[in-house]
């Protein structure tokens, strides 16, 4: 009889064992996951009523996680309210920065600072009872997360515009028919997309002194490629209006602190930046009276006459080029004149003064 | 050097000279330091300069009223030229002539030991005609280009847009050779030379003394002395130096 249940016993557990081999080495869900996918979420058809007549779908497309950045993160990494199953309804919001913090063990990365969302236009809103305002994961997806280098990625440089259009329609609406717009459609991912100048995490109101697009901070912002020398190469874009606006009249005055003065989007727009041959764009030839009208009441089409963006030190600059390089060897030349008079003058008195001693 | 050992002073300007001289000093002093901070806003210079004249928009407006400053000084002096006598005596003596270029020439040549006399200066010599005529073109300059910057409002639009990309740069370009041709020649000449260091206190009490104006205006020297104005001074040998001027005045007369 004892042998018997010896039998039993060994018999159960080489079928445990068996089973546990076979789990183990199966493609679909697998360890504590397959609890969650197996008898719930991997139904498509598993859905909470939020609202009379309204659903929620609560499926997990197991396939999509598994080639996501978590792919190899168990569910309960994220949803750490989980304690028993089964689960509370109502689960907490995901929190991304309990492992997306500096100097984590986990290995998420940090170098994009994901803990600035906190200080965003974004959070703000949210913490302000906007629910509709954006969370991480409405950016960068929820189960189904890809890195940034794959194209497919809702926060790859060609699809932030869309990303971000979802909510920002109007603007994207204006962006679209921008030279930036038009050119990442067309595939030159070098051209600014969203994140460019409303930076990713730490997207600031243009109130902010810190923000990229106060401004005080605009010049700096545009020059981060219109001064890069290999990315304007590409469009035949000049990079001669980064220096010549920051010694400009205009310039200097912003930067101290006078901001009723003309940043770049005050003649140039922001969202609907259009190439100067454009008819529409307001630095068409044919606008620029009315484009330094919004600020000179006097300008009249006069102001089209010669080039805006003028480098004297460059010969592009023509007439002003010649006269500060007359003026450059004047000055130097009577430098070196007067200061070898002076040498003279105490190489006489000095001679005299021997010859007479 | 010139010893001053008769105590015997000449006034070398008048209060008229010496208040417009003062203006004058003032208005540049300020626009220089005002000008140079804009110019040099990028470098930690400018900054702190702007920073002690009290801010951006401060700078500007010392600039502007420095300038009108400057502006009513110079009409003052026109007036002062065309009005007065002695304004127009001094106007006459100050007048380019072919022959300060010549001492000029003589001055460079006694140094370097290629002439054995010192050229004979008047009142005003080469040093104070060029320096008092590049000033007088400066202001001009200066004021044009300016009065175009400062009245761009009403201008924009009459005049094209690089009309004031021109009139920055002359405005900027001369502005930088004034303050080389000021702290070179008149500097020098004036206040900093061996002898005079550290200045010269005649723009305070006009007061000149007579060995010193013996030494380098002789011709002046002696046509005081020939009508009476001042006592000429003892040959004694007061120092080695002014052993050899006397002696080379000696030659001359």
């Amino acid at each position: 009889m004892r042998q018997i249940w010896m039998g039993v016993a060994l018999g159960s557990l080489a079928i445990g064992l068996v089973a546990l081999i076979a789990v183990a080495s199966q493609d679909e869900p697998q360890g504590s996951n397959a609890r969650c996918m197996v008898n719930c979420h991997g139904d498509p058809d598993f859905k909470d009523n939020v609202a009379p007549g309204k659903f929620r779908s609560l499926y997990v497309d197991y396939e999509a996680f598994k080639n996501s950045v978590h792919g190899d993160n168990r569910c309960t990494d994220c949803h750490t309210d989980i304690g028993s199953l089964p689960h509370d309804n109502q689960l907490a919001d995901v929190s991304c920065l309990q492992c997306h913090r500096q100097g984590n063990v986990a290995g998420a990365p940090t170098a994009r600072k994901p803990w600035q969302y906190q200080n965003s236009v974004h959070a703000q809103a949210r913490s302000q009872g906007h629910k509709d305002s954006p969370y991480c994961t409405d950016c960068h997806g929820t189960h189904n997360i890809l890195p940034a280098s794959n194209p497919k990625s809702t926060i790859a440089r060609g699809n932030i515009p869309d990303t971000c259009g979802q909510c920002h329609t109007d603007v994207y609406a204006r962006y679209a028919r921008s030279t930036h717009g038009k050119a990442v459609t067309k595939g030159n991912l070098n051209a600014a997309v969203c994140s460019d100048c409303h930076e990713e995490h730490d997207i600031l109101p243009a109130s902010n002194p810190q923000s990229s697009i106060n401004p005080q901070n605009v010049a700096h912002t545009c020059a981060e490629c219109h001064s890069d020398k290999s990315v304007m190469r590409q469009t035949d874009a000049p990079i001669q209006p980064v220096k010549s606006y920051e010694d400009s009249f205009h310039g200097i005055a912003v930067k101290f602190g006078q901001l009723q003065a003309a940043n770049c989007t005050s003649c140039h727009r922001h969202h609907l930046i259009l190439e100067r041959e454009n008819p529409n764009s307001p630095i068409n030839a044919q606008n620029l009276d009315q484009t330094c009208g919004k600020c000179h009441p006097n300008a009249t089409s006069n102001v089209a006459l010669g080039r805006v963006h003028v480098v004297p030190s460059e010969p592009s600059a023509g007439i002003v080029y010649y006269v500060a390089q007359f003026f450059k060897w004047l000055t130097l030349t009577v430098l070196a004149v007067l200061f070898v008079h002076i040498l003279i003058d105490l190489f006489g008195r000095l001679r005299h003064r021997r010859a007479e001693g | 050097m010139v010893t001053e050992r008769s105590g015997q002073t000449v006034e070398r300007m008048n209060r008229q000279l010496r208040i417009q001289h003062g203006l004058l000093m003032l208005s540049v002093i300020l626009l220089v330091l005002t000008g140079l901070a804009l110019l040099y806003s990028g470098s930690w210079l400018g900054q702190a300069l702007i920073t002690l004249e009290g801010g951006f928009e401060a700078r500007g407006w010392l600039h502007r009223v420095a300038a009108v400053l400057l502006i009513a000084t110079a009409i003052y002096h026109v007036g002062y030229i065309v009005f007065s006598r002695r304004g127009h005596e001094e106007f006459i003596q100050l007048l380019l002539r072919g022959s300060d270029f010549k001492d000029w020439g003589a001055m460079l040549a006694y140094d370097l030991g290629r002439r054995e006399r010192k050229p004979q200066l008047d009142r005003y010599s080469f040093r104070e005609k060029f320096q008092y005529w590049a000033f007088i073109v400066f202001c001009v300059i200066m004021t044009m280009s300016g009065v175009v910057l400062w009245a761009f409002p009403a201008l924009f639009g009459l005049l094209p847009k690089w009309t004031f990309d021109v009139a920055i740069a002359i405005h900027s370009g001369t502005g930088t050779l004034i303050v080389v041709v000021l702290t070179l020649w008149h500097l020098y000449i004036v206040h900093l030379q061996p002898g005079r260091f550290p200045m010269d206190g005649s723009f305070w009490h006009g007061q000149m003394p007579v060995e010193r104006l013996k030494e380098e205006h002789p011709l002046e020297y002696d046509r005081r002395v020939a009508e009476g104005s001042i006592q000429p001074l003892r040959s004694e040998p007061a120092s080695e130096m002014t052993e050899g001027v006397e002696d080379e005045g000696g030659e001359r007369t």
